[in-house]
């Protein structure tokens, strides 16, 4: 019993005493509080891995070829003829993806006539792929109309379409058809790289073909995330990881963790070439009808 | 006299958790879209993230990575409006379990809404952005806060 008084007169005197301290200490407390759980993570070490990581869009990879060099070749693009021979959901999630990024390369050089067919199949696949709100609005199809011809205009519209899918996508909670949709700009995107590179604008390009595979473990750990894992999800994961573990191995990559521009990345005419061959594989393989 | 008993259990655990209300602060309207949106030119859009906090009797932290590309500007919006709590925002150049990672800003959710462009030299293929949280201030233990950051970001080649 003595005891017990003993005890309750030990907190009431810690729980008087404290009562008592200034905020400035309580405040202190607060950021010691803060300094320590960022020693802790700290601590953990690699086994931590980043919460939420950001996937660029298929207008910001087409935007950083086209500054460096990239040129147009018709016929290139996947044909909007296609669209209709996509059965699975995951090939029409995949190629909007694809045709995402035809629409910004085309665009980008001013290729006003395709443009427009391009956009109408996207809009066709999102009505397919539960998409379909983004695209609604006839004021934004107007807009996209009448900007034809002019690089500033088109390319705010494209950017709103942009904002717009990414609300759309946040407000559904559809991120996981989201990091499909980018696999397949990211392959397209980088097909397109490879494909339209020539001997003047080589460097520039190769150099932004390595940068992008720097975003390749991302894009394997979102897809790998996905709860819903298809047999078409899991190849698909499987050819971005081994695509990713070549890259990874190769003796030029060891130190692009250190480089301060894209020009510097530096890759051997074999390497690069057996890079060209798996992207075209890869991309032949999720666009074929 | 079993089956009394477990109902009775799950009565009060069902009681318990009604107790329980949620005040979520997270300011995610019109007035918000456009200040962020007007405040990212003359940026290209990037991508927008909402981080949603729930704030507990423990600190926490967040980290997010914000992938990068070389020779292109950068800039960030963050709006903290719908918080109840202050909590901190640090940017760095590598992941918290880099232990040679540079911090390149620090600022406080206070600020409620602020544009940060980080400058080339600090910023290679990848940046993180940090959100320490502090411990629930609300003495009321049948009161959960909820908010969110608000963060946009534009580049520009």
């Amino acid at each position: 019993m003595d005891k017990k008084i003993i005890t309750a007169l030990f907190i009431s005197t810690m729980i008087f005493s404290s009562c008592g301290e200034d905020t400035t200490q309580q405040v202190s407390q607060e950021e010691q509080a803060q300094d320590d759980i960022l020693n802790e993570m700290a601590e953990e070490g690699e086994a931590r891995e980043p919460e939420a990581f950001y996937l660029p869009s298929a207008l910001q990879i087409g935007s950083i070829f086209q500054k460096s060099g990239l040129s147009y070749i018709k016929g290139l693009t996947n044909p909007p003829s296609n669209q209709d021979q996509y059965i699975t959901k995951s090939q029409k999630i995949l190629n909007f993806g694809v045709y995402s990024a035809d629409l910004a390369y085309i665009i980008l050089n001013g290729q006003s006539q395709e443009a427009t067919d391009y956009l109408k199949t996207i809009k066709s696949l999102s009505d397919k792929i539960g998409f379909g709100a983004v695209f609604e609005s006839e004021e934004l199809l107007n807009r996209f109309q009448n900007s034809l011809g002019n690089e500033d205009s088109i390319l705010n519209v494209m950017i709103d379409i942009q904002m717009q899918t990414d609300m759309y996508v946040d407000e559904n909670n559809l991120q996981e058809v989201t990091h499909i949709i980018f696999a397949g700009a990211w392959i397209e995107g980088m097909y397109l790289g490879v494909k339209a590179s020539n001997s003047i604008n080589q460097h520039m390009i190769s150099g932004r073909l390595v940068e992008q595979m720097t975003i390749l473990d991302n894009l394997v750990k979102a897809l790998r995330s996905n709860n819903n894992q298809t047999e078409d999800l899991k190849q698909l994961s499987k050819d971005l990881n081994n695509l990713d573990k070549f890259f990874m191995q190769l003796e030029e990559n060891k130190n692009s963790q250190k480089i301060a521009s894209f020009r510097d990345y530096k890759i051997s005419k074999e390497h690069l070439e057996q890079l060209s061959i798996m992207i075209t594989e890869l991309r032949n393989r999720i666009t074929k009808v | 006299m079993r089956n009394l008993f477990l109902a009775l259990t799950l009565l009060g655990a069902a009681l318990s958790i009604q107790a329980q209300t949620v005040r979520n602060s997270c300011k995610w309207d019109e007035e918000v879209k456009e200040k962020c949106k007007r405040d990212l030119k003359p940026f290209h859009y990037y991508a927008f993230k909402i981080t949603k906090i729930t704030f507990s009797s423990k600190s926490q932290f967040k980290e997010v990575e914000v992938p990068l590309f070389h020779d292109a500007n950068y800039r960030f919006v963050f709006n903290t409006e719908g918080l109840q709590q202050d909590v901190k925002i640090e940017i760095y150049d590598k992941p918290v379990s880099n232990s040679s990672r540079k911090k390149i800003y620090e600022g406080t959710s206070h600020e409620r809404h602020f544009v940060y462009d980080p400058p080339k030299m600090s910023t290679h293929n990848r940046i993180y952005i940090d959100y320490i949280i502090p411990a629930s201030n609300n003495s009321d233990a049948n009161l959960i806060d909820t908010g969110c950051v608000i963060f946009y970001s534009g580049f520009k080649n």
